[in-house]
């Protein structure tokens, strides 16, 4: 059994650094990993990176994230990156780590993500050239996490995105805004790839549970969501 | 302006004033009162918040329903076979 633990949104400035680690500093009793789902900052500035560094540095279990839109709006993702895996926070984008949790090697495949939406009600590549980009920007991401994915090297595969692969998680969230949310390339790249579980966040006011159309259990992990520092999943467990 | 023009203002302001930069904040109007709901970090966000609706939507009587999240250890873990 692998034990994961994961949150998502936790928007991280100084006025929030200090507040999850009472409950990090419990994270060797309970798990092998934590799995950060984006959207770690508020605005995406290196001054915030600091802060989600001090706050989730220095933990007694692997972390391993992926960055979210929040992360990308000061256009200093790069910096962001530098600063997390400054502090020892591994950051996937399209790439994928693995893990010796005692007798099983858990690997993480990682994106960002993006919209588009699921299926019927999806957006496509046609006409204006800013619909193309929308449409072909979430088409190469989730073609690296099938990459990310099927590339790994272990015995149980885990993906990690910002954006939701399914639909069933954002129960909760107005249908119209569902587009910008997530996509169904998403999981589908989650199936190809072979991944026993993927975890997400970006949806606030989404819900936990959902499957991907291949049979893939997804959890929505954001922080709104969830309503504690992190969740825990034993994968596995019979 | 409309009260539907000055909402859609608001919803974004709360989105894209560097301040905030809050995208899951529910801002709805009814008659003369303003209903905030959502999650956030900090108590000094939801104030900001409060704050921010107070200038844009003047005379308004304002019920902030705004959640600050906790950040406890966890409840039991979730068995996957």
């Amino acid at each position: 059994m692998i034990r994961i633990a994961a949150v998502g949104d936790v928007h991280v400035d100084a006025d929030v650094v200090g507040r999850f680690r009472p409950a990090l500093n419990e994270l060797a009793d309970c798990a092998d990993v934590l799995l950060l789902a984006g959207d770690l900052t508020r605005h995406g500035t290196v001054e915030e990176a600091d802060c989600v560094a001090e706050e989730f540095a220095d933990l007694p279990v692997p972390v391993v994230a992926v960055l979210g839109n929040h992360d990308y709006h000061c256009d200093q993702a790069d910096e962001v990156t530098k600063v997390l895996r400054g502090a020892g926070i591994i950051v996937l984008e399209g790439s994928s780590t693995v893990i010796d949790c005692g007798a099983q090697r858990l690997g993480v495949a990682g994106v960002k993500g993006f919209g588009g939406g699921f299926s019927g009600r999806c957006a496509s590549a046609f006409g204006e050239p800013e619909m193309k980009a929308f449409v072909h920007y979430t088409e190469a991401s989730a073609q690296r996490l099938t990459s990310a994915l099927t590339e790994l090297d272990c015995d149980v595969r885990v993906a990690l995105t910002h954006y939701s692969p399914v639909p069933d998680t954002l129960a909760g969230e107005p249908l119209e805004i569902y587009p910008f949310l997530g996509s169904y390339l998403l999981a589908q790249a989650i199936d190809a790839g072979g991944a026993s579980l993927a975890v997400h966040g970006h949806a606030h006011r989404g819900c936990e549970r959902g499957v991907t159309p291949g049979g893939v259990r997804v959890r929505n992990v954001a922080h709104p969501v969830i309503r504690q520092a992190f969740s825990v999943f034993h994968l596995g467990a019979v | 302006m409309t009260e539907e023009y000055a909402d859609a203002q608001l919803q974004r302001a709360i989105a894209e004033d560097a301040g905030i930069a809050e995208l899951g904040i529910d801002i709805v109007t009814r008659g003369d009162c303003v209903v905030l709901n959502g999650h956030v970090e900090s108590a000094q966000r939801r104030e900001t918040i409060e704050r921010r609706v107070t200038e844009h939507l003047p005379g308004y009587r304002l019920v902030n329903e705004i959640v600050v999240l906790k950040a406890e250890a966890p409840g039991p873990a979730e068995e996957l076979p």
